[in-house]
């Protein structure tokens, strides 16, 4: 005859599995989301884009996560590249950029129904040694077991201590577009 | 004066050609760079979990051999390639440009790779609680058995 210790036991185990299954069962996710980011200016335009970017969202809670290395990022010029990760990112120091973040109006988005659906969006995002909020509009189609997230929000570098030397200041925007475009997959 | 004159111009000329190698430096081309050091899947994230990703393997071209256990063609512009390490939630990811994705499409699921690329880092959940893999990753990679 078992005791209560092994029923207990038998009954938590139980209890942690059905809460991660039914936990897993509305978290989307990917690995191989893309981020852009597009600077403008008179003299230069400049853009890179990072294609294994790992996001997530829970669709009950409206949770969404993003995580990417900054060193991954690939730029059409090589002296560009090795510019913006050894002079302003100082990705060997800083390897990593998070965003940490919600779907405001995670009800008006239905994960049952393909569609197209908005929310903003808002959260923390964090580069370098500096974390801040940032907020923008975000765009969710529904395709059955796929939701593809886009977005497009603005950073300026002085906000996250990127310090672009005075000479090429000019080449470098203070406005610069960053583009999100990732495709979640259910997860389980 | 005249061999003044052909100083500053050689200056000249010589800092113009500086400046355009600096403008046009190429890419790291992978496939012509020896790999720094061999790794197997399970040692590369080992070292990168214990050691970080040191200067001497930051951005650097290395091997790295290990069993399929993904070929994900998810991204149009980047189809990965993901290696099994043996370990939890850890995988060593693979990057390729967008003109691999047909050898890509014939890799078989299981079979153990040798694969050349550029070391980025870990991309790991980092007290974020939705994101539980821990990806090496690795970029511009070719198949070199």
């Amino acid at each position: 005859m078992m005791n209560t210790k092994t029923l207990l036991i038998g009954f938590l185990l139980t209890f942690s599995l059905i809460s991660a299954t039914l936990h897993e069962g509305h978290i989307y996710s990917t690995r191989t989301g893309d981020v852009t980011f597009f600077s403008h200016t008179n003299i230069e335009d400049i853009e890179a884009e990072n294609h294994k970017v790992q996001a997530a969202f829970d669709a009950e809670t409206g949770k969404i996560q993003f995580s990417l290395l900054i060193a991954d990022f690939e730029f059409e010029k090589a002296l560009m590249q090795e510019h913006f990760n050894e002079n302003y990112l100082e990705s060997h120091k800083y390897p990593k950029s998070t965003f940490n973040g919600q779907i405001v109006n995670i009800s008006a988005i239905d994960v049952h129904k393909d569609g197209v659906y908005h929310s903003p969006v808002k959260g923390m995002l964090s580069m370098k040694d500096v974390t801040k909020e940032v907020s923008t509009e975000g765009t969710f189609t529904v395709e059955g077991n796929k939701i593809t997230g886009n977005a497009k929000f603005i950073v300026d570098p002085a906000d996250y201590n990127i310090k672009i030397p005075k000479n090429v200041a000019g080449k470098i925007s203070d406005q610069i577009e960053v583009t999100v475009n990732v495709a979640f997959l259910k997860k389980g | 004066m005249k061999k003044i004159v052909i100083s500053i111009a050689v200056v000249v000329i010589g800092a113009l050609l500086y400046g355009s190698y600096l403008w046009f430096k190429p890419h790291t081309n992978v496939s012509r760079t020896k790999a720094l050091r061999q790794f197997s899947a399970n040692e590369l994230f080992l070292h990168l979990e214990e050691n970080g990703l040191s200067p001497e393997y930051f951005d650097q071209v290395i091997s790295v051999e290990g069993e399929v256990i993904e070929v994900d063609l998810s991204n149009d512009k980047s189809p990965q390639i993901v290696l099994e390490t043996g370990l939890m939630d850890a995988y060593i990811r693979c990057g390729f440009e967008q003109e691999n994705k047909e050898q890509l499409s014939n890799v078989v699921i299981g079979n153990t790779l040798k694969i050349k690329g550029i070391l980025k880092g870990i991309n790991d959940a980092d007290g974020l609680d939705l994101l539980v893999a821990r990806d090496v990753i690795v970029s511009k990679c070719i198949i070199i058995e």
